[in-house]
C-alpha cells in the first residue's frame, strides 16, 4: 500500500495550514516530514486520515480515496496520544482486538512487553512516556501497511526512541508505508528514506535523503572576534549559503570545500572544521526565514 | 466496536446501582426507625403514609394509601432517577475529544460508531429503569410490611414507556446540542436540569405578551420536561397522570417522544459526520 497526497490546501479561516502539499509514500518506504512547530504536518496528517477536510488537493491509500475499511490496515498514532483514561492498558488490547481483524494478540503481547507495560494500570496512572508506548503498541499490534506517526517518540527515554525506530524500519522492511514526523531529526536521518520540509504550510524542501545531502559540506570556523564574512564569498558559485552567529561562521558548500577552507584560513580563524551536510543542516537551512538570526549572508 | 460503549455504560451503572441502593438503605433505615418511634408514641413523629384520602387539591403532594399503592409510584419515582443516570451517560459521543482521533481511525463509518453507542446508551437507559423500579419497590414494599400492598394500575405501562421515553429524548436533546459544540458538554448536561424545568415553567408565562408566550410553547417542543408529569394523583383508589405542558394523550405522546429522540440522536450522527477531529 501507498500514501499519495497531490496538491492539497487546508485552511482555517484566513490561515493557510497547509499550501498545496504533494508528496508520495511508496509501499515499504519511509517518509519523513519535518517542520517547526505550526508548520501544518499535524494538519496534513489529520487530512490524510480524514479527519479534517482538505480544502483542495486529494489523498489516496493505494490509489483509493480513504474509506472506513482501509484503517483496517492503517495505523495512527498522534502526538499526543488518544487513549481512555479510565481504562486499563488491558482494556485497549480488548478494544484493538475486536475492532481489527489483523490484530495480532501474540505481537501486542511482544510489545506490551517490550515497552513494560502494566496491562492491569488505567491509563490515568501511566506517565506521558507510557501512554506513547501503549499507542505504539496498538498501532503495530494490527501489522498495519500504511502508519501515520505524528512525533511517535514524544516523551520516551532514549532506549524506547531506539525501539521506535527500530519498530518503524522493521515495518518498511515489511512492506509498510510509513508517514512520520518528529522533532527528534536524527531519529528521521536514520528512518527516512524520504524526507520533505514543511514551512508555513508550503513544502520548502522534498527527496531522496541521499539526493539531497549529495556531497555537500559544512565548513565551521570560530574567530577570535565576531565572525565577519569575506567580501565575495557569498557570491561564490560553490557556496550554497553562509550563516554567522557571534564567532561563529558556518559556510554551506555545495562542491569543493578545499578550496573554501583554504580561502577561510587566510582570515586567520581559531579553529576550521569541516562536516558532512546533516538532515539538521537542511532542516536548519529550509526553515530558516531570518527570524532566528542565523540565515545572514545567504548565497 | 461495541466494547468502549459497553464498558462505559456498565462504569454509569455500576456507580448509579451503588448509590441507589445506598439510597435505598437509607430510606429502609429511615422509614424503620420513623414507624418504631410512631409506635413508641413519640410526638415527632407523624407518619404521613397513613393519612391518604386522595385529596389531590394541591396537585404536587402524592399520598399513599396506607397498605394499597399503586404501582404507577415506583415507576415514576423511577423515571426522576432516570433523568439523573441519563444525564450521566449523555453527550457520550462528544465528553471524550480528545479520543475522537481514536474513534474516527477505527475501520467503521460514522454512523456506524454513532449507532453503536447510542443502542448501549438505550439498552443501560432500559436497565437503569428497571433497576431503579426494583429497589424502590423493595424500599416500600419492605417498608409497608410485604409486596401485596402492590397493585397494578391501568397507567402504569404508559407512564413506564414515558417515563423512558422522555429519558431517551432528554439524551437525544443533549447529544444533539454538545455535538455542535467543541466542549462543554458537561454543562449543556449540568444546565439541562434548571434549563428543561424552567422552560417548562416559563411556556405558561403570559405576562410578557403572546409573542413571547408563543416562542416559549415552539422553545417546550424540544423540551423534554414538557411531556412529562410533574406527578401522580390517586383518586378514589385509581391513579392517573398529573398534568404536563403538552397534554397530549399517551398514545400519541409516547410515540411523539420517541420520535423526537430519534430526531435528535440523528442531528448528533449527522453533527458528528461533519466533527473535524
Amino acid at each position: 500500500m501507498s500514501i499519495a497526497i497531490h496538491n492539497l490546501t487546508k485552511r482555517y479561516g484566513a490561515q493557510t495550514a497547509v499550501d498545496d502539499l504533494s508528496c508520495e509514500v511508496a509501499e515499504g518506504s519511509v517518509y519523513g516530514l519535518l517542520g517547526p512547530n505550526g508548520a501544518g504536518k499535524s494538519t496534513a496528517f489529520k487530512c490524510v486520515l480524514g479527519l479534517a477536510r482538505p480544502n483542495a488537493g486529494s489523498i489516496t491509500i493505494d490509489g483509493k480515496p480513504l474509506a472506513p475499511a482501509t484503517f483496517e490496515f492503517l495505523s495512527f498514532v498522534p502526538e499526543r496520544p488518544a487513549l481512555y483514561e479510565w481504562m486499563t492498558v488491558r482494556q485497549h488490547f480488548e478494544l484493538a482486538r475486536r475492532t481489527y481483524a489483523r490484530f495480532d494478540t501474540a505481537r501486542a503481547a511482544e510489545l506490551g512487553a517490550i515497552f513494560k507495560l502494566d496491562s492491569a494500570k488505567r491509563v490515568k496512572r501511566l506517565s506521558k512516556g507510557q501512554h506513547t508506548a501503549v499507542a505504539l503498541a496498538l498501532a503495530f499490534s494490527i501489522r498495519p501497511r500504511v502508519m501515520v506517526l505524528d512525533e511517535p517518540a514524544s516523551g520516551l527515554d532514549p532506549i524506547f526512541q531506539r525501539v521506535v525506530l527500530d519498530l518503524i524500519i522493521d515495518a518498511a522492511a515489511g512492506g509498510a508505508a510509513i508517514l512520520f514526523s518528529s522533532h527528534q531529526i536524527g531519529q528521521v536521518e536514520r528512518a527516512a528514506d524520504r524526507i520533505g520540509i514543511l514551512n508555513n504550510g508550503k513544502l520548502v524542501l522534498e527527496g531522496d535523503l541521499d539526493t539531497l545531502k549529495g556531497n555537500q559540506k559544512v565548513v565551521e570556523a570560530v574567530f577570535d572576534s565576531e565572525a565577519l564574512a569575506p567580501n565575495g564569498l557569498a557570491d561564490d558559485q560553490r557556496v550554497a549559503r553562509i550563516v554567522l552567529s557571534g564567532r561563529i561562521m558556518r559556510v554551506y558548500v555545495r562542491r569543493d570545500a578545499g578550496g573554501i577552507v583554504t580561502a577561510l584560513e587566510a582570515l586567520a580563524p581559531r579553529s576550521l572544521s569541516v562536516f558532512d551536510l546533516s538532515l539538521e543542516d537542511m532542516f536548519l537551512g529550509a526553515v530558516d526565514d531570518g527570524s532566528t538570526g542565523h540565515g545572514n549572508g545567504a548565497a | 466496536m461495541y466494547f468502549v460503549e459497553f464498558c462505559r455504560a456498565r462504569k454509569t451503572l455500576l456507580i448509579y446501582a451503588i448509590i441507589l441502593v445506598f439510597a435505598a438503605l437509607i430510606a429502609i433505615w429511615s422509614i424503620h426507625t420513623a414507624i418504631v418511634l410512631h409506635e413508641a408514641g413519640s410526638p415527632a413523629t407523624d407518619l404521613r403514609f397513613s393519612s391518604g384520602n386522595g385529596d389531590t387539591s394541591h396537585g404536587r403532594i402524592m399520598r399513599l394509601a396506607p397498605h394499597t399503592v399503586p404501582i404507577v409510584v415506583p415507576i415514576i419515582i423511577a423515571g426522576y432517577m432516570l433523568w439523573a443516570f441519563t444525564i450521566a451517560l449523555s453527550c457520550s459521543l462528544n465528553r471524550e475529544r480528545h479520543v475522537l482521533v481514536s474513534t474516527f481511525t477505527k475501520p467503521a463509518s460514522r454512523s456506524r460508531i454513532a449507532l453503536s453507542y447510542f443502542g448501549v446508551d438505550a439498552a443501560a437507559i432500559v436497565l437503569a429503569y428497571a433497576f431503579a423500579v426494583l429497589v424502590i419497590v423493595l424500599v416500600i414494599g419492605l417498608s409497608l410490611g410485604g409486596f401485596q400492598v402492590f397493585y397494578l394500575d391501568d397507567v402504569a405501562a404508559w407512564t413506564a414507556a414515558l417515563a423512558i421515553a422522555v429519558a431517551f429524548m432528554w439524551y437525544g436533546v443533549l447529544q444533539a446540542v454538545s455535538s455542535w459544540s467543541k466542549g462543554g458538554w458537561g454543562l449543556f448536561a449540568g444546565l439541562s436540569w434548571p434549563g428543561f424545568f424552567i422552560l417548562a415553567g416559563l411556556g405558561e408565562f403570559t405576562l410578557l405578551g403572546p409573542i413571547v408566550h408563543d416562542l416559549f410553547i415552539a422553545l417546550n417542543v424540544i423540551n423534554p420536561v414538557a411531556y412529562a408529569p410533574l406527578n401522580a394523583v390517586v383518586l378514589g383508589g385509581k391513579s392517573a397522570l398529573g398534568p404536563s405542558f403538552f397534554n397530549l394523550p399517551y398514545e400519541i405522546r409516547v410515540p411523539l417522544v420517541l420520535a423526537f429522540a430519534v430526531a435528535a440522536c440523528a442531528i448528533a450522527t449527522m453533527s458528528w459526520k461533519r466533527v473535524e477531529a
